[in-house]
């Protein structure tokens, strides 16, 4: 919500509801909660607890109580960020760059750094047990490429979490006592080098980008297979792509340095590898669009955040290439449209389709059926809102206007008023959501095991699934084929055809 | 995007301040500003063509098959190699010509001419510090038209970034290294010097109006801002490693004499330091024919 | 430490089948923090112009006995392992112990060496010399301590009787991450050490 209030700002050229200071530490605020608290664990941690062992049919993760402890880590995690505002808040930005991070006189920096390292670790102990549960726990009959893409997604988005996270955590590490000791190897003063800090924190955080939309990926191949009831296109090429991302994710961090007087030949590697993570990323775009050909293409709630997500990631994936280019990335570099083209992603990206699979597994995760005409409604004013705030960014930063600005000139004045607009339509999108997924709860039907006949094994299962997941052993077939469910109106669910105890 | 623009404009929606803006960049002041923008507009027309590729085939779709009564799914095939590897290969031409394309005109930014002009840059909460090679030291920076300038520079705290956007020009200041970038400006005028890395309290202000600054002004020089004490602290170097290694040939490359008085710059400043407190924020390059700045002990240079 | 629980056994009698997958999973992690950690040494190492700085001692003699305590202790955690495979308990008993004292007086050693360099005014904010041997260090004895607490508990349990030949899980996970650790002090040692 600090969003609201960093954009409310914006609606004058100057000040208009805080002051300098307040208004960096709001944005720094949004920034590091939001990647940090929701967007990194938000699709794994939170939908991918509980669909995976569902979808590998399997009682629960492999370490359960590993889990546990990654939750528990969570909570830690965010109460350090909240003492970080208690101590005086931070306006570093989330990137937390040296030497400024070192030198702010506000005293927040420590406790969410912090934060940082230990949701680090959360992150690491949820991929850990991802990739153990899928390697050791799939049912019997499941090869690996009968899994649903969004396990591969996740698996794919736990080699990042593995390999990627601890880097973090050492580079926060020396961050922390680096401010608490004023000394350090990010410190010019001595010898050290600042540009280290940066090609440490983004050896970790670009390869994070990756933890935010890989599942979210896979999240919309199982979404768009199922309201078009077809088998999904080339179910290989999507899922290599996914790993193709995760490894080629790793080779790029440079990308977001090369106006920083890094030489000349890393930012022609940096380009050139950058440009390489396009093509999986296209390769999903085309095969989601060829599984809609010739489906039956129902527009429930969970299908229009995927549709949302088609548009929203083509063009946050397309702006990437303005700024994997090297000149063009010079003159926009730390613009607006960057600021812009993260959104589209990891808002249009992640938060939709995080969106999406909420929706979709909504009633197996609670056994209760939620407002769809109410959800299609919100799920519009998101997607105008969202385009509203974001697309004017786009043309702000291509003129120039750079991050970070408290004040602005007054030329961008109309862009920002209609991008605040934008906002307050978001605002109102999100209530709704909040306000009838709560009333559902309380008031909505009883789920069927099946409401959108899915053929992963998630949904063999009753809603909500019992203790351990399954009463009796699922069957595990192709993730993809509809051919044998149908809808019965009695249950107002799918049921297989052929009488096997499912439904 | 014409007609979006006049859709803009008869809305009063207006957003561009110069004439020769265009709905998506500002104006092109330097000599490399051309090649980024016409890679800028190829990547747009690219992005359009996928992107109505992508959303219209969706939404075609979307309408023709979606679920009606009598309409069920029919089968189709559910993979082609051909289809996956033309629309793999296809995308990797294209990046291969953009990349090509970002690579060779970055050369031409990163690498300046032997002939530049060198100013030396010092970033600093929050303000800019230009040394002109004959040691005038000023808030502003001044170039002249048609030359190549070549800008050092370092950072005295935090890194901070050099911007400026009608040259689509921009290097972060750093502190502990020295970083060059050049540009060669081809239209007088005055323009927008951003910092384009988050560095405190009043980042922002960096941001001012754009103006075109008429030739009188910069001829005369008696609006020229005054720095107030921190470039005193210039001339005395507090750090070794500022006075270090990369600036030297400065002044050869103008061929001025350069007086090393540095107590009586600290002494003019001083006495129009309140000046300089009007002129803080105005961080602007100029850009014009006579506008490299005099000292002020030297006498006026008729032209 | 907030590790723990990645190399602590489950409740459940039986093994885990996928424990030592796990276990191997999560030192690859810890051996990417430790090879950040010193790569950020070889670049400060290699940006400065004398290493160690002027006027700047050698790295303390005693880092060659942490290097043997700790090969010494490996050996005996392995020894461990293989007595509590034959169900040989006094062994076992024995070994772990050992293991658990070489590992408190490898940290004391580390705490000496320290010491050594305090003494003659080294603290570690004079120079990144300095920083970069106490954070290096620090980290792995932070990690040593880890270890520590998690043998120590394997101990308890050695010595209530609950491992066997079938069931011994908490020794496995504790040899590979005591190994880890060997591996790590010695090719930090190396580096530290030879890297003039």
């Amino acid at each position: 919500m600090a969003a609201v209030l960093v954009r409310t700002e914006h609606i004058t050229p100057t000040q208009t509801i805080m002051g300098a200071d307040a208004y960096n530490k709001m944005f720094t605020l949004h920034g590091a909660m939001m990647v940090f608290l929701f967007i990194i664990p938000g699709i794994p941690a939170a939908l991918g607890n509980f669909v995976l062992p569902l979808m590998v049919g399997a009682k629960d993760v492999a370490f359960p109580r590993l889990n546990l402890t990654s939750w528990y880590l969570w909570i830690i995690g965010a109460v350090f960020a909240v003492a970080s505002l208690l101590v005086g808040g931070f306006d570093t930005g989330w990137t937390f760059y040296t030497p400024y991070s070192t030198t702010t006189p506000f005293k927040g920096v420590i406790p969410i750094a912090t934060g940082a390292f230990i949701l680090g670790f959360s992150s690491i102990f949820t991929g850990l047990n991802f990739i153990v549960t899928i390697h050791k726990l799939r049912a019997p009959g499941m090869g690996w490429f009968q899994m649903p893409l969004f396990l591969w997604a996740l698996y794919a988005t736990a080699i990042i979490q593995i390999l990627a996270t601890p880097v973090l955590g050492i580079t926060l590490l020396l961050l922390i006592v680096e401010r608490a000791l004023g000394v350090g190897i990010f410190d010019p003063a001595l010898g050290g080098d600042p540009i280290l800090f940066q090609h440490f924190f983004w050896f970790y955080s670009h390869p994070a980008v990756y933890i935010m939309i890989v599942p979210a990926m896979g999240v919309i191949s199982e979404l768009i297979s199922v309201f078009s009831r077809k088998h999904i296109f080339s179910y290989r090429f999507i899922a290599y792509s996914s790993i193709a991302i995760a490894v080629f994710g790793f080779l790029v961090w440079g990308h977001h340095m090369f106006t920083s007087g890094q030489s000349s030949l890393m930012n022609m590697i940096f380009s050139a590898l950058t440009f390489s993570v396009a093509i999986p990323s296209a390769i999903k775009a085309f095969n989601w669009v060829a599984t809609m050909y010739k489906g039956c293409i129902s527009l429930k709630t969970p299908m229009l955040y995927a549709l949302s997500f088609l548009f929203l990631f083509a063009i946050g994936g397309l702006t990437g290439l303005f700024l994997g280019s090297l000149t063009t990335n010079v003159h926009l570099h730390d613009t607006y449209f960057v600021v812009a083209h993260f959104h589209y992603v990891m808002f249009g990206g992640t938060v939709i389709a995080f969106l999406g699979g909420l929706h979709y597994w909504w009633p197996k995760m609670t056994g209760k059926m939620y407002s769809d005409r109410q959800g299609q409604i919100a799920c519009f004013l998101i997607f105008i809102g969202f385009n509203l705030t974001f697309f004017t960014q786009f043309i702000m930063g291509t003129h120039g206007m750079p991050r970070r600005y408290f004040k602005y000139s007054e030329q961008f004045t109309t862009l920002h008023v209609l991008s605040t607009v934008g906002t307050y339509v978001l605002l109102v999108g999100f209530l709704l959501v909040a306000y009838y997924l709560i009333d559902s709860l309380v008031r909505g039907p009883k789920a069927p095991s099946n409401p959108w006949g899915g053929a992963s094994l998630e949904w063999q299962t009753t809603s909500p699934p019992p203790v351990e997941n399954f009463s009796q052993p699922p069957i595990v077939g192709d993730p993809y084929d509809y051919g044998d469910l149908v809808y019965d109106p009695e249950i107002r669910g799918y049921r297989k055809l052929i009488k096997t105890g499912a439904a | 995007m014409n007609l979006i623009q006049s859709i803009l404009d008869s809305a009063s929606l207006r957003f561009l301040n110069q004439a020769d803006e265009t709905f998506w960049l500002p104006a092109q002041r330097s000599t490399y500003a051309g090649e980024v923008d016409a890679l800028f507009y190829f990547i747009l027309w690219l992005s359009v063509f996928f992107f109505s590729l992508i959303v219209g085939l969706m939404v075609y779709f979307v309408w023709k098959y979606r679920a009606r009564e009598g309409h069920t799914s029919q089968p189709s095939p559910i993979h082609n190699t051909t289809l996956e590897v033309v629309w793999t290969i296809i995308p990797v031409l294209i990046v291969i010509v953009i990349f090509y394309m970002g690579f060779t005109g970055f050369m031409n930014i990163a690498n300046p001419p032997q002939n530049a002009y060198e100013i030396n840059v010092t970033g600093m909460k929050w303000k800019w510090l230009f040394t002109y090679p004959n040691g005038y030291v000023d808030e502003k920076l001044h170039v002249p038209v048609n030359r190549p300038i070549r800008l050092v520079m370092t950072s005295e705290d935090v890194i901070h970034s050099l911007y400026i956007p009608a040259f689509r020009m921009k290097m972060d200041v750093v502190p502990g290294r020295y970083h060059k970038i050049w540009f060669n400006a081809n239209k007088e005028g005055e323009y927008d010097v951003y910092c384009a890395e988050y560095c405190g309290t009043s980042h922002s202000d960096m941001i001012t109006k754009q103006w075109f600054m008429p030739r009188e002004n910069s001829k005369s020089g008696s609006r020229m801002p005054r720095t107030s004490s921190p470039h005193c602290r210039l001339m005395r170097p507090e750090r070794s490693s500022t006075s270090s290694v990369d600036v030297p040939a400065a002044t050869q490359s103008t061929g001025r004499p350069t007086p090393a008085r540095p107590s009586r710059i600290c002494s003019a400043t001083r006495s129009s330091s309140k000046m300089g407190q009007q002129w803080r924020w105005m961080r602007t390059i100029s850009v014009n024919r006579y506008s490299i700045p005099r000292p002020r002990w030297s006498p006026a240079i008729s032209r | 430490m907030t590790r723990q629980p990645a190399a602590t056994p489950p409740q459940d009698p039986r093994v885990n089948p996928a424990g030592v997958f796990g276990m191997s999973l999560f030192l690859v992690s810890l051996a990417v923090l430790f090879t950040a950690s010193l790569v950020s040494y070889f670049v400060i190492r290699f940006r400065a112009e004398q290493w160690p700085p002027p006027g700047m001692p050698g790295l303390p003699f005693g880092l060659w006995w942490s290097t043997l305590i700790i090969l010494i202790s490996s050996v005996t955690i392995q020894l461990g392992l293989w007595s509590a495979k034959k169900d040989m308990q006094a062994a076992m008993k024995a070994f772990l112990s050992m293991t658990l004292l070489l590992g408190i007086a490898f940290l004391f050693n580390q705490w000496a060496n320290w010491s050594d360099l305090l003494k003659i005014e080294i603290p570690p904010t004079v120079n990144l010399y300095a920083f970069t041997f106490y954070t290096l260090t620090g980290l792995h004895a932070a990690h040593v301590i880890g270890g520590l607490i998690l043998l120590s508990v394997v101990c308890y349990k050695a010595f209530k009787g609950n491992y066997g030949s079938q069931y011994h899980p908490g020794i496995t996970y504790s040899a590979m991450y005591w190994h880890f650790l060997d591996v790590v002090w010695v090719v930090l040692f190396v580096s530290l050490k030879f890297s003039f």
